[in-house]
């Protein structure tokens, strides 16, 4: 990377002259060091401003358009409009204005996808951090629970209780959620595994520190920054299951937008009207492939044992 | 008694269609493996290809362009590329057809003429699997190969001064295949079970759709028979890549004696 300064590395050999390096600065935290070092990398960059950029239109959407999504008036005159002015995305079958459902819809799509991710990230990191900490016939008990569900398709585990349950959003969210946490339950785990090892954990257990209280304060925060990169795999991975099954006519149902059930209504006009289904994919792919940017640039970051690599 | 049955692979008679559960998937995935099974071909392929020949070109513009353009195909979700490219050659230039596995005067024509049929409405649903699976494994093998050649032993090749290209072929490409056997071991179960949106939207009748109609019309016991299918698929995808990996890496061995 061309702006990254040098580092240093002072090695300690008897009888050479010990080269003295700049002073070391007291604010170099791995945090501080961490954040320098994504910073450097100016696709992920841009990608997270996108992704907050999104984030913001999402929160404003009511704002930024304040007419109502779902009213429907002079259906004849105002249908399958193409993209202009006034409708930079074209209007619907029912002439409602696609640029406004698309922003809305960002936010249905954006926070149905991270809600999950929180869902499972909890639940994973919960699961993980007893297992990991706790050992013995209680780790193996839950591991091997662990992979009897995971024997299970994912997909199609959300598929059928999604259709099953004719899920409004916040169970939809649940049902994606709970389907997603076994393998930040793994990391977690694993990371626990090696951690609960350190001394740092041995001296707040000689402290007389309760187990849980070590596993909420010194285990999680330790292990938290292997889950971040998974993490941000997972949000894209729920934003294009959340898409599909709304897609498939079983996730969020009309006439709450969301790009996937857009993209669904711009299928079946396709003769007619090309852009319905256009622009909800166009934002859709923008979002997921900045998650992707982000993440791979966090693990880069965050994960000491990838390589450093400069391509996208 | 009815879990034994469906142990048995009985699952009873689907509500929808008032024949059995199992029947009507058995005739259903002749459809999906050969749109998967030439998808996963021609994705498998393109992807190991692209990915070597980014490899050896590093850094330059070709790989530049690969790396991007696969990122970018890699993030397009699946159904909407199937959408737009059916408005591209099947809407406006009228090139391949829309759905279907043929035609509708495919009865009428001869034998040569129903193949051809048949093939022209493979196209564009193996196109789109296969380019979402070309652009992950092109990706894989980037990282897997760019992580190889940083062993000795690839050093050593080099310094013997072995061009870059056979480097990469004999040396470097022999020890990557891991990770692209696990994801394909991992990937049976789409084999058969899901190809589930591009089925639904070329009106492919494949056990990908036929899950969703059961479980848009609650067709129980279609849905429990393709599940507890998909299911046994994730299974035998693990094992299979498991046991691959012993075939692709002799340090691997499952006889714990002449491992040890």
């Amino acid at each position: 990377m061309p702006n990254e300064p040098v580092e240093r590395v002072l090695v300690d050999i008897p009888g050479m002259p010990v080269e003295i390096g700049p002073p070391v600065q007291a604010f170099r935290t791995p945090w501080r060091i961490a954040v320098r070092r994504f910073a450097a990398n100016r696709l992920a960059v841009v990608a997270l401003m996108v992704i907050l950029l999104l984030s913001l239109i999402a929160l404003l959407a009511p704002v930024l358009v304040p007419a109502d999504l779902t009213a429907i008036e002079h259906v004849m005159q105002k249908r399958y409009l193409p993209p202009s002015w006034s409708h930079p995305f074209g209007t619907d079958e029912f002439g409602r204005d696609l640029y406004s459902r698309a922003l809305y819809g960002a936010g249905i799509s954006l926070s149905v996808g991270v809600l999950a991710m929180l869902v499972a990230l909890s639940v994973g990191t919960i699961y993980g951090a007893i297992a990991g900490y706790v050992g013995g016939f209680v780790d193996n008990a839950l591991m091997r629970a662990l992979d009897a569900f995971t024997a299970f398709p994912k997909l199609f585990l959300i598929l059928l209780l999604a259709g099953v349950f004719k899920a409004h959003i916040g169970i939809l969210i649940l049902i994606m959620g709970l389907t997603s946490w076994t393998d930040t339950a793994r990391l977690v785990r694993g990371e626990i595994l090696s951690l609960k090892q350190r001394e740092f954990v041995e001296a707040a257990r000689a402290i007389g520190l309760p187990d849980y209280l070590i596993i909420l304060r010194h285990l999680i925060p330790n292990a938290i920054s292997a889950v971040l990169v998974s993490a941000t795999l997972m949000v894209v991975g729920l934003i294009g299951v959340e898409a599909m099954l709304s897609f498939l006519g079983i996730g969020v149902h009309p006439p709450i937008p969301s790009w996937g059930n857009m993209i669904e209504a711009g299928q079946d006009a396709l003769f007619i009207a090309w852009w319905i289904a256009f622009f909800p994919g166009i934002l859709l792919a923008i979002t997921v492939l900045s998650f992707n940017l982000v993440s791979d640039g966090l693990r880069d970051v965050l994960d000491p044992k990838a390589l450093t690599r400069r391509y996208v | 008694m009815w879990l034994r049955n469906v142990a048995h692979g009985d699952f009873g008679e689907s509500f929808e269609y008032h024949r059995p559960a199992s029947s009507l998937i058995l005739e259903r995935v002749p459809y999906t493996l050969q749109l998967t099974v030439l998808a996963l071909f021609l994705g498998a392929i393109t992807g190991v290809a692209l990915g070597i020949l980014s490899v050896v070109r590093q850094y330059s513009l070709v790989d530049q362009v690969l790396t991007f353009a696969s990122l970018i195909v890699y993030s397009i979700p699946e159904f909407w590329l199937a959408v737009m490219l059916i408005l591209l050659f099947a809407v406006s230039l009228n090139f391949f057809p829309l759905s279907q596995t043929r035609s509708l005067d495919y009865l009428l024509l001869s034998t040569p003429a129903k193949i051809a049929d048949r093939l022209w409405h493979l196209v564009l649903p193996v196109c789109v699997l296969a380019l979402g699976s070309a652009a992950g494994t092109a990706r894989y093998m980037r990282n897997e190969l760019l992580g190889v050649l940083n062993e000795e032993y690839v050093v050593a090749a080099r310094a013997r001064g072995l061009p870059e290209t056979r480097v990469v072929l004999r040396h470097a490409l022999r020890n990557a295949p891991m990770p692209i056997v696990t994801i394909y071991g991992l990937e049976l179960p789409f084999l058969v079970g899901g190809a589930v949106v591009v089925e639904k939207i070329f009106a492919w009748p494949g056990m990908g759709a036929l899950a969703v109609e059961a479980v848009t019309a609650r067709d129980y016991p279609v849905i429990l028979a393709t599940s507890k299918i998909a299911a046994l698929l994730v299974v035998a995808g693990n094992l299979l890549a498991d046991v691959m990996y012993a075939v692709v890496d002799p340090r691997v061995s499952f006889d714990a004696e002449r491992a040890g």
